[in-house]
């Protein structure tokens, strides 16, 4: 009986320590590299990640952990995304660290345990009257009722007061035509009046979208009233995070009405223009965030100037041409980095002149201090920070400033933008939401540390074995590292992957880093003007020489992320979060007053540099719509605008897939397998971030409707030999090519045997002999072919591919001053090398 | 029956038995304007026909003529046979190239084009003229010696043993046409090899191929070709599946460069074109080639396609296809600087060093970065253009051959308006003659380069005082003939434009003339076409020389002012007999020649030339460096 005891307790002891070994083989344990790289020390600095879960692995947020050092931290999660069984497919994840300047630390995610609190933790408190939020002595009240968006409180002392009026819009006034002689000419002129200032109302709505610990986060949303057809809108998003003394703020001015897009008549074959609403852009003379000080006689600095009898401002810009030296025909390289100009004023005297300004204003008083900043200040020229008494002044548009300017070259081609442009005021785009982030710390912090966490916030990545292995990122990749064994081969993917990194570093001259300080001769539609890379309109956006902004072509915030992804490399998210602020605020179309079939999609790659958009009748459609970049930026970031913004691109796509699958317009998207794998890509990324079946439904739809049509009237390569049609070049070739890593992804994800099909048919003919760059693409069929249908024997042929079409370089560039489409080229070939990654990656795995 | 009555009675049978043989006769003979294409299923003999075959010539020039012979019978066992020529001397029968019309289908009609030595076996009878049509070219080489003067021969077709004959009258003017090699007009036709390979099915730069190629420059070399284009990449708008240049790796696995394609290419092009003053290293092509350049080039058409390159794989025996380095990089620069400098001593071989232009610039342009790339090495390195609007310079590089179409700028005018003097040019700038279609009319072909060579551009001559010239035509396919198939197996296109970001969109080989050459039956052969085109440069010439020996002060001097003033009345009414018959028409400032028959106008070209040439004591004149006596007068004229 002790015998039998012995054994059977042995036995239970071998039972549960096999089962404690395999608990803890299934349990969750990912190390997140934080990497700060502004030079500057952080103290209690927030860190804001999306972490991928595998599939069934965690299904309550409350076990989730955070250690730094081997000890446990605060950290706030939440969910960004299910899987389908319910379990969580991406965490938000909320933490504060201390962190050396350009150092790195390691922080372990478990789900063994519970978090600590932070020792000052953020709360909430909701009332009547407004919503407070609180930690460490300082507070902020949003009022419901009243004007002023939001008033703060330190140790109990007002220190940011209800003196300042909110949100003020400068209006224009009465438009007037004026007649004026020049020469023998009389010419016409609109001008306009004097406008008035109008306040913000107060807050529509306000809503609690994190409550803390680690961070709080409260929407506001309100309107302006009497305006703009009710058409103009702004939203806050005001944060606060544990143990700080500062506000963060995204503010957005949202203009709800349409761009005006149209079709275009055609009197010969009688057809009507079409549209169903006019150009609702509106028209202002400037917009500032106005907010009361409650310090005594504060003093301004800012670029080493102060304050004069409590007057400080300083106004940044771009000129045109600033010295007229480069405008000389057919050579207007105008807007370089010389062009821009920022002016220092107290009162009316001009006390300073620099080129670009940080736009960060240090106000210091007997009873306190203020550090305001504005986040990419210079990037997003008209910008202003003001001091003015009591009052500090936040110009998100100054009434000095400008867009579109006015053309020195002629435009009369296309009048219905051409007359925009008036001087001294802005258009706000029907359709755009355009974004500003500020801080406002009342801290005794320096002012760099102040601001780091605007310019500079902390971000944790995983590695990237565990980012591919856990499946949860809806793109077929590896990590970095994984080569063929072939000499050439493994030389050109190394080449590959460094293209990621030439991408974003700045002493690279092929970088796009390198690319933003340069501005190049562009014509589109014969059209001649400058490519613009800052502005308000265009910061974050990849204008190429020779074109004008392109919407980041082939989708560049998802490059951007995927590299960072594959290397945490934070400048990677620094790009992304450029691009993703673009992307989001100005080409995610927010209006829903133009066509239904074109609401939610983005703008094209197709735009007159001077005014962000086209011809009007060139309307958005799905051929160009990027839906990918934007989920994965919102499963990185969280960001609840990232979320709103995929939502509705979601279903702009839907309706405007249904619309192309009713109408068939001829040589519509329908045909263009590009566009079809893009949205195939889209509506994946889509069941990614909401884990619902029905976006593969659709997906599925397009594959078998659009995409089985042309294999079988073309053939599994879906495009005829001959590629010109016309004397243009078709293109479909290409197409077919863009397209393959997305039909890939749509097999792997629903295991459709028809797609297997197509794939494996394409990887056993002859490809013809048309798109040079095809076997970059090919290399990635091939390869998934080989694991897909155990065809290992296809390796061979995806590595003689790759190396056909890689160049013989060790660095490949990515953005060529003066060549026209390099960076879109390399744009796709920068998104070529997963595939094949992947397959011999996923081959290896089988062989070990 | 008396004896008187025997005898009428045979001479009446032996007149019957004549009637007989004469009526019974089938076979007729015409001579047929050279300057019109011979249809074999619409010619009808013409009712007013020459009755003898008039020919006027220059001492070391060919010219030709064109006969046609017919039957309402098929034809079978075709001969032909040409005397020798009698007059001042002997003009040997063997200085005739006779050659047999291949008829081509390609066009609107069925028409003879390409001229083969080999007469046709058979020739059917045509279903709407009912004849059996063949036309005979005949191709006189005036030898350089010949003796001026009236020279009379005959031309004899024989059918069956059915007869037909043809006399021939040939005037022979006494001066020294230079060697086509010599010509100042500038021809650029583009030779395409490996259309040659795979229209004889030869494997590429084998000596079966290259015996091809030698015939093709042989007939390229006649035409005054001026040009030569050498891959150094692959996929280009030439359709060259691989480079001429080709590249293999050394120990280190460094890329070198394999000159032994060029270099025999170089020896079989230059023993019949000479040094010729462009070889294009065609290095570089953009990702778009559609549309036009705008001006001085659209920002948004200035693109680099990565280089496409051939390397060898001695070891295997193989071609393979790869990408060289991105733009911009230390390895693209050192594997173009090796480029140059291992050309350099080839160049060198064939004289040809101050002949090489980088290329090729089209409506779509490369950027600085690539251009510093490809020059790496070159001490003074020259590109080469090919577009709607040319450019002298670009990137800031030089520019040693500019070819354009409307962006020429340069305007065709009665010469009372402007005179343009292709000849005096320094900058080598070419006309595209894209209006010119495969089968225009053979007047055009005959006329477009000396009245390109008269371009002059009004608006600069009104501001400035001078004009830039054209000297020359170019970017016409040599021998694009279609050798690609469709997946039947049918030849469906040339090579040009293959691939499809080479396509050249409106610049497109096949949009004017892919070929000037035809597809013989062992090699490639003349064509009617090219018949017109060397002619044509052939009298350019003859004018360029009285031009320059009435504009030029130094000889004009020795002229004297009557003669000077006299010939050139006389060049001005051949610009307005060239520029009718070369495409512009009759308007209010273009007036309608004195002189508007073709062969009378050649003739008087020549006379007047011989005169000069006796005049002056020289058969040559060489460019000057003065000023032109039209332009003084010009701005005198102005002031």
């Amino acid at each position: 009986m002790q015998i039998f005891l012995k054994k059977l307790i042995s036995k239970t002891f071998l039972l549960l320590l096999f089962f404690s070994c395999v608990a803890r083989l299934i349990a969750l344990e990912v190390n997140l590299k934080v990497t700060e790289d502004a030079g500057q020390p952080r103290k209690g600095e927030l860190v804001t990640a999306g972490v991928p879960l595998p599939r069934g692995l965690i299904k309550n947020l409350g076990n989730l952990t955070i250690k730094s050092g081997g000890r446990l931290i605060p950290a706030q999660f939440s969910q960004i995304a299910p899987w389908d069984d319910g379990s969580i497919r991406w965490a938000l994840l909320n933490t504060q660290i201390d962190i050396a300047a350009n150092g790195t630390t390691t922080l372990q995610l478990n789900d063994t345990c519970k978090n600590p609190a932070p020792a000052q933790p953020v709360k909430i408190n909701e009332a009547a009257n407004g919503v407070t939020m609180s930690t460490a002595g300082f507070s902020v009240f949003i009022p419901r009722h009243e004007t002023g968006l939001l008033r703060a409180k330190l140790n109990g002392r007002e220190v940011c007061s209800n003196n300042g009026r909110g949100i003020v819009l400068h209006t224009v006034g009465e438009e007037r035509e004026i007649e004026t002689k020049k020469g023998w000419e009389t010419i016409k002129k609109i001008e306009y009046g004097v406008g008035q200032q109008i306040v913000a109302s107060p807050p529509d709505s306000i809503k609690i979208e994190e409550a803390g610990p680690v961070r709080a986060i409260v929407a506001v949303k309100g309107k302006f009233p009497d305006v703009h057809k009710g058409l103009l809108s702004y939203t806050a998003r005001i944060t606060l995070c544990a143990g700080e003394q500062q506000v963060k703020v995204r503010l957005w001015i949202e203009n709800n009405g349409a761009m005006g897009y149209y079709y275009e008549g055609n009197p010969k074959r009688g057809k009507e223009e079409y549209r169903v609403a006019e150009m609702e852009w509106f028209l202002f003379d400037g917009l500032e965030l106005e907010l009361g000080m409650g310090l005594k006689e504060p003093v301004a600095t800012c670029e080493g100037t102060a304050a004069v009898n409590g007057k400080l401002k300083v106004f940044q810009t771009q000129r045109w041409n600033k010295d007229d030296s480069k405008l000389t025909y057919n050579d207007y390289e105008v807007f370089l980095p010389e062009d821009f100009e920022y002016v220092i004023t107290a009162g009316s005297e001009e006390i300073k002149r620099g080129l670009r300004s940080d736009g960060i204003m240090e106000i210091k008083a007997a009873d306190g201090n203020i550090t305001a900043a504005i986040r990419n200040f210079w990037q997003n020229y008209d910008k202003a920070i003001e001091q003015d008494g009591q009052l500090l002044r936040l110009w998100f548009w100054p009434t000095e400033g400008q867009w579109p300017r006015e053309r020195k070259l002629a435009w009369s081609v296309y009048p219905e933008l051409a007359k925009l442009p008036k001087p001294g005021l802005y258009y706000l785009p029907g359709g755009v939401h355009k974004s500003h982030d500020f801080v406002l710390d009342f801290s005794d912090r320096s002012v760099t540390a102040s601001v780091a966490g605007l310019t500079n916030p902390l971000y944790a990545f995983a590695d990237a074995t565990y980012y591919a292995d856990s499946e949860a990122i809806p793109t077929l990749f590896s990590p970095p590292g994984i080569y063929s064994g072939d000499t050439e081969c493994d030389s050109k993917l190394a080449a590959w992957e460094k293209m990621y990194d030439t991408a974003i570093d700045p002493k690279n001259p092929f970088s796009l880093i390198a690319g933003r300080d340069q501005a190049q001769w562009s014509s589109v539609g014969y059209f001649g003007d400058t490519t613009y890379w800052y502005g308000w309109m265009d910061f974050g956006d990849l204008p190429m020489p020779g074109h004008g902004p392109t919407s980041q072509q082939n989708d560049w915030l998802w490059i951007m992320l995927m590299g960072a992804i594959r290397t945490g490399n934070p400048g990677f998210m620094r790009m992304a979060d450029d691009m993703g602020g673009h992307r989001i605020d100005i080409d995610q179309l927010w209006s829903d007053r133009d066509m239904p079939e074109l609401n939610g999609l983005q703008r094209g790659p197709n735009n007159f540099p001077g005014f962000h958009c086209y011809r009007l009748y060139y309307v958005p459609i799905v051929s160009y719509n990027h839906l990918e970049g934007m989920v994965l930026y919102y499963l990185m970031t969280g960001d609840t605008k990232a979320l709103e913004a995929c939502m509705r691109n979601a279903e702009g796509m839907r309706r405007a897939w249904k619309n192309v699958l009713e109408k068939q317009p001829w040589a519509g998207p329908q045909t263009d397998m590009a566009a079809n794998g893009w949205s195939i890509h889209g509506y994946c990324s889509m069941n990614a971030l909401t884990g619902k079946q029905e976006w593969l439904d659709e997906a599925l739809t397009l594959f078998r409707t659009n995409v089985v049509a042309k294999w079988r009237s073309l053939g599994p390569h879906l495009h005829s030999r001959d590629q010109i049609a016309s004397q243009s070049y078709m293109k479909d070739d290409i197409k077919y090519c863009h397209a393959i890593a997305n039909f890939c992804l749509l097999h792997k994800l629903t295991g459709d045997p028809d797609i297997l099909k197509l794939l494996e048919e394409g990887s056993e003919q002859p490809f013809p002999e048309n798109y040079y760059d095809a076997p970059l693409y090919l290399a990635g069929l091939h390869a998934y072919i080989a694991i897909a249908s155990k065809k290992p024997e296809l390796l061979e042929q995806a590595v003689e591919d790759w190396i056909t079409a890689s160049p013989e370089d060790k660095e490949i560039p990515v953005f060529l001053p003066g060549n026209s489409v390099w960076a879109d080229i390399k744009s796709m070939h920068m998104r070529s090398g997963h595939l094949l990654q992947y397959g011999l990656w996923k081959s290896r795995k089988t062989k070990d | 029956m008396g004896k008187k009555d025997i005898i009428a009675a045979i001479a009446m049978v032996f007149c019957l038995a004549i009637f007989d043989i004469i009526y019974a006769s089938t076979l007729q003979l015409h001579v047929a304007d050279k300057l019109t294409y011979v249809s074999p299923d619409t010619w009808q003999p013409p009712e007013n026909a020459p009755a003898e075959l008039r020919i006027a010539g220059l001492r070391n020039g060919c010219h030709a003529g064109q006969l046609v012979v017919s039957s309402p019978e098929p034809i079978e066992g075709l001969k032909t046979e040409v005397s020798s020529l009698k007059g001042p001397q002997t003009i040997p029968s063997s200085a005739w190239d006779l050659r047999y019309g291949l008829p081509d289908t390609s066009g609107k009609e069925k028409i003879f084009d390409g001229l083969e030595i080999f007469p046709p076996a058979a020739i059917v009878v045509g279903n709407k003229n009912k004849l059996a049509v063949q036309n005979i070219w005949l191709r006189l080489r005036v030898p350089v010696n010949a003796k001026p003067g009236n020279y009379k021969g005959e031309v004899v077709v024989t059918v069956n043993g059915e007869k037909a004959v043809m006399p021939i009258a040939v005037k022979v003017h006494d001066w020294v046409l230079p060697a086509p090699r010599d010509w100042s007009s500038r021809f650029d036709a583009i030779q395409s090899p490996e259309t040659v390979a795979m229209a004889y099915d030869v494997e590429p730069w084998s000596d079966s191929h290259l015996a091809l190629l030698d015939k093709t420059f042989e007939l390229l070399g006649e035409l005054g070709q001026k040009t030569l284009f050498i891959t150094v990449i692959r996929r280009t708008h030439f359709g060259n599946e691989h480079a001429m240049v080709r590249w293999v790796r050394d120990e280190q696995g460094v890329l070198q460069p394999d000159f032994e394609i060029v270099e025999k290419y170089l020896n079989v092009a230059t023993k019949h074109l000479g040094k010729v003053p462009g070889v294009v290293f065609y290095s570089w092509e953009p990702i778009e080639s559609m549309g036009h350049a705008e001006g001085t080039g659209a920002a948004h058409r200035t693109t680099d396609r990565a280089m496409q390159y051939t390397l060898f794989e001695p070891e295997k025996g193989t071609l393979a296809k790869r990408t060289g380095p991105a733009w911009g990089t230390d390895a693209s620069k050192e594997m173009w600087g090796r480029f140059n400098k291992g050309i350099k001593p080839v160049l060198a071989k064939f004289g040809l060093e101050e002949s090489k232009l980088f290329g090729l610039i089209g409506d779509a342009r490369p950027t600085k970065i690539a251009m510093d790339d490809i020059c790496s090495g070159d001490d003074n390195p020259r590109w080469a253009v090919h577009s709607h609007h040319y450019c002298d310079e670009w990137q800031g590089y030089k520019i040693g051959y500019a070819i354009a179409l409307w962006g020429i700028n340069l305007d065709i005018c009665d010469p009372n308006i402007g005179l343009g003097f292709g000849w005096n040019t320094d900058f080598w700038l070419s006309y595209y003659p894209r209006e010119l279609k495969m089968f225009s009319d053979l007047t055009e072909f005959r006329y477009k380069m000396e009245m390109w060579n008269g371009g002059v551009s009004l608006h600069e001559m009104k501001y400035k005082g001078n004009s830039r010239y054209s000297c020359g035509l170019g970017r016409i396919g040599g021998d694009f003939w279609k050798v690609v198939k469709d997946q039947r197996g049918n030849l469906r296109s040339t090579l040009a434009g293959v691939y499809p970001e080479t396509y050249w969109g409106q610049l497109n080989l096949n949009l004017c003339i892919s070929s000037i050459l035809a597809q013989g039956a062992k090699s490639a052969i003349p064509t009617v076409r090219s018949e017109a085109f060397r002619e044509g440069s052939q009298d350019a010439e003859v004018r360029i020389f009285i031009e320059k020996a009435v504009e030029q002060l130094n000889w004009r001097e020795k002229l004297g002012e009557e003669l000077s003033t006299r010939l050139r009345e006389q060049i001005n009414d051949r610009i307005r007999f060239v520029n009718l018959r070369g495409g512009t028409k009759i308007n209010d400032q273009m007036k309608p020649p004195k002189v508007s028959d073709p062969l009378e106008s050649s003739d008087a070209l020549y006379t007047a030339a011989a005169e000069v040439a006796a005049k002056l004591g020289v058969m040559q004149i060489e460019k000057g460096g003065g000023d032109l006596y039209f332009l003084i007068k010009a701005r005198e004229q102005k002031k």
